[in-house]
């Protein structure tokens, strides 16, 4: 039998602790920004295709669903954005020590909701 | 330079590129989405918002393929359904920035 490289350790195997959490909802965030930009390319389509298209987003976007989707993009948007600052500090070698990861952790988090908030109230 | 170092470096140049530009789409994609066609359709008439999304869709793309990579190499196991899910994800890296990218230009003419 080939021996494969081992895999990461799977989510279950953890405990449950700020720092995991974040790293999880990192790469969550991820894959709902692809999700995020793909229908924001599928937005300038519609667009593209004109007005008898396009409203059908609009009438969708007025919906409390459509609402809370596009905020929800911003927020994966900004968090993401945010703890990728973060993870730049660590690749340049700076905040591994727990109490500043904890720290930065928390402020990444309540930036993000932060940062949300201003992008739609702004 | 390690065609795997080289590839986690260029990820985080692209993340930097992403910085100033998703800030700047952070504050727009509010409106955006709740415009109404001839407001979408006059964003597009001015050409330096189309010039920074597509800047967005190339850089967030290219910095996606290779997160997704990092992804599948931690959780799949299986190598053929490795294969096919990095396919998949370097089609689409291609082929949404290349769509949205066009309409945009056509938009913005």
């Amino acid at each position: 039998m080939k021996l494969e490289r081992p895999l990461s350790p799977h989510l279950q195997i953890y405990k449950w602790q700020l720092s995991s959490l974040l790293s999880i909802t990192h790469r969550l965030t991820s894959i709902i920004n692809l999700a995020g930009i793909s229908l924001f390319a599928a937005w300038i389509c519609m667009l593209f295709f004109g007005e008898n298209i396009y409203i059908y987003f609009e009438t969708f976007a007025k919906t409390f669903i459509g609402k809370f989707i596009f905020i929800g993009f911003s927020w994966s948007f900004s968090y993401h954005l945010l703890n990728g600052v973060r993870h730049l500090f660590w690749d340049m070698g700076y905040g591994y020590d727990l109490k500043t990861a904890n720290l930065s952790g928390f402020i990444v988090l309540t930036l993000s909701f932060v940062l949300t908030l201003l992008a739609w109230v702004v | 330079m390690n065609k795997v170092v080289s590839k986690w470096l260029m990820q985080r140049v692209a993340a930097v590129l992403l910085l100033p530009l998703l800030i700047w789409f952070l504050f727009h994609y509010d409106n955006l989405m709740t415009f109404s066609y001839n407001d979408a359709i006059n964003f597009f008439n001015n050409k330096l918002n189309t010039i920074f999304l597509s800047l967005i869709f190339i850089l967030a793309f290219f910095h996606m393929r290779i997160g997704m990579g990092e992804i599948f190499e931690d959780y799949i196991h299986n190598a053929a359904i490795k294969k096919l899910a990095s396919a998949f994800i370097l089609i689409i890296s291609l082929i949404i920035p290349l769509v949205a990218i066009t309409a945009m230009i056509i938009l913005s003419l």
